[in-house]
């Protein structure tokens, strides 16, 4: 009887059902398999947020990379992504994907943590621009194809700051400096980083006050290129912060911060009642860590685990 | 909520087992599809339903009947939210029949284009599939087996995310 429901009514009923579950539906019946597979269901299930898991972190631990999956309530679950995360560097999030660069910038690697899959896209060396060791990259999903996408920027004009960009919409937003100014006090303007908050940009750092250092972040509401309000989110006086990584589900900082061990880093949440940073409890390299907020989607569902891509030179 | 049946039009279903249902039209209207037909005014006095049988076009006209008696969501936004739980315990207790059943209304309501139906009936689906077996899922969504794939594809999807079947 089912063969005669309609593929679109098919979908329906997929839409309703979480990624897992699709993931064993694919093992039911060819036609069911062949509809799950479609690019069109793919795109049209998109990406969407999980009550069992609000980002996933990967760090490393001397020279071991690892991947958590942490929930709302901030339980953490070992994820194996069988990736060599230890050389792999994070370079943004989009959609519930994260690019990371492998080795010295040959290899992009996409993964979805919910159907933990990933491919490899070589890139290609040659660009219409000259090539030079300043290169940076951006990826980002489109909200509508929902098609990842990589950017390769060669010698940019200002210097961007790596492992800190968002996307928001159709655009990547970058941490930057002016290459020989540093528009924040003198000195200080490197641990600036951005990150993403809904549908606005957060930008953030630690300014040395006279009396007591601060940690603090502004919301961009932005447009395009044009920032269309600009107001504090949070000033939060501690010593030890130093990086914003995301956000808690009701708008705790989520920070990377040094507690006194030598080389290790830790990961803290803020919490806007008591005032107090709490710990989650995993170590690791200081800068290592990195949040990609955790949406769930069948994105690279129709690749190959591990499937590597190579273009010809442009 | 009283519906004056006297003075209200009536339409005529008639199923594919040749049994008659008449119904008010504004229960039928519910149906984007006969809307359609009655607006264009292809709808002679009995409306044919070739394809949908007695039972499964009772329980439609049941369903229709409910939610074309219950206040509109659009209408305004303070409905009172009795009606609203009235409505949702209405759908619960509707959706409590077997699999066949659901199957066959819900390729009835896609043929009538019932959008609040389809939705009723792909969550019921859904919700009966959700944490299952391949295997039971094939059992209860009747899956012809010579749709099923081969061992080597099978295997295949199994490898690919062995961690979904735990």
């Amino acid at each position: 009887m089912s063969d005669n429901i309609p593929l679109d009514v098919q979908q329906e009923i997929m839409n309703r059902l979480p990624v897992k579950t699709i993931l064993v539906l694919r093992k039911v019946s060819k036609i069911w398999k062949a509809n799950i597979d479609s690019q069109t269901f793919i795109t049209s299930y998109g990406a969407r947020p999980t009550a069992e898991c609000l980002f996933n972190l990967t760090f490393d631990q001397g020279y071991k990379g690892f991947m958590t999956s942490v929930s709302e309530n901030f339980t953490i679950t070992p994820l194996d992504s069988q990736l060599h995360l230890a050389a792999m560097m994070p370079v943004g999030n989009s959609c519930g994907l994260t690019c990371f660069m492998y080795g010295t910038s040959m290899m992009a690697i996409i993964w979805n943590p919910s159907i933990r899959k990933s491919i490899g896209i070589f890139i290609p060396f040659y660009t219409n621009q000259i090539e030079c060791s300043k290169i940076c990259f951006g990826f980002g999903v489109h909200p509508n194809s929902l098609d990842p996408t990589i950017v390769k920027l060669s010698r940019p004009s200002l210097r961007l700051k790596r492992k800190s960009q968002a996307v928001v919409g159709r655009f990547i937003y970058w941490g930057a400096t002016e290459k020989d100014a540093f528009s924040f006090e003198s000195g200080h303007a490197n641990s600036f980083f951005v990150c993403k908050l809904g549908g606005s940009v957060v930008i953030s750092g630690m300014i040395m006050t006279s009396e007591v250092p601060l940690f603090v972040g502004w919301l961009l509401d932005v447009d395009g290129a044009s920032i269309t309000r600009f107001s504090n989110l949070f000033c939060i006086p501690t010593p030890t912060v130093n990086k914003l990584l995301s956000f808690t589900s009701n708008l705790g900082p989520i920070v990377e911060a040094n507690v006194g061990y030598i080389l290790g880093h830790s990961v803290f949440y803020y919490d806007h009642q008591s005032e107090q940073f709490a710990g989650l409890g995993i170590e690791g390299n200081g800068g290592s860590f990195y949040v990609a907020p955790h949406k769930e989607s069948l994105l690279l569902l129709n690749h190959s685990d591990r499937a590597l891509y190579r273009f010809k030179n442009v | 909520m009283s519906t004056s049946s006297s003075s209200s039009k009536k339409i005529v279903l008639k199923s594919a087992d040749n049994e008659t249902f008449e119904i008010d039209e504004i229960v039928a209207l519910e149906s984007q599809a006969i809307k359609n037909m009655i607006e264009d005014e292809c709808a002679d006095n009995v409306i044919p339903l070739g394809n949908i049988d007695s039972k499964t076009l009772s329980k439609i006209i049941e369903y229709c009947k409910k939610h074309a008696e219950s206040p509109k969501k659009d209408d305004n936004a303070d409905i009172d939210e009795k009606a609203v739980e009235d409505l949702k315990s209405f759908d619960a207790e509707f959706a409590k029949v077997d699999m066949p059943l659901i199957q066959d209304i819900l390729m009835a309501a896609n043929f009538l284009n019932i959008d609040n139906l389809i939705g009723l009936m792909c969550r019921t689906i859904a919700d009966r599939i959700k944490g299952k077996t391949p295997e039971e899922i094939r059992k209860i969504l009747n899956i012809n087996k010579n749709d099923l794939l081969s061992p080597e594809q099978e295997a295949k999807a199994r490898e690919e995310n062995s961690w979904a079947f735990d």
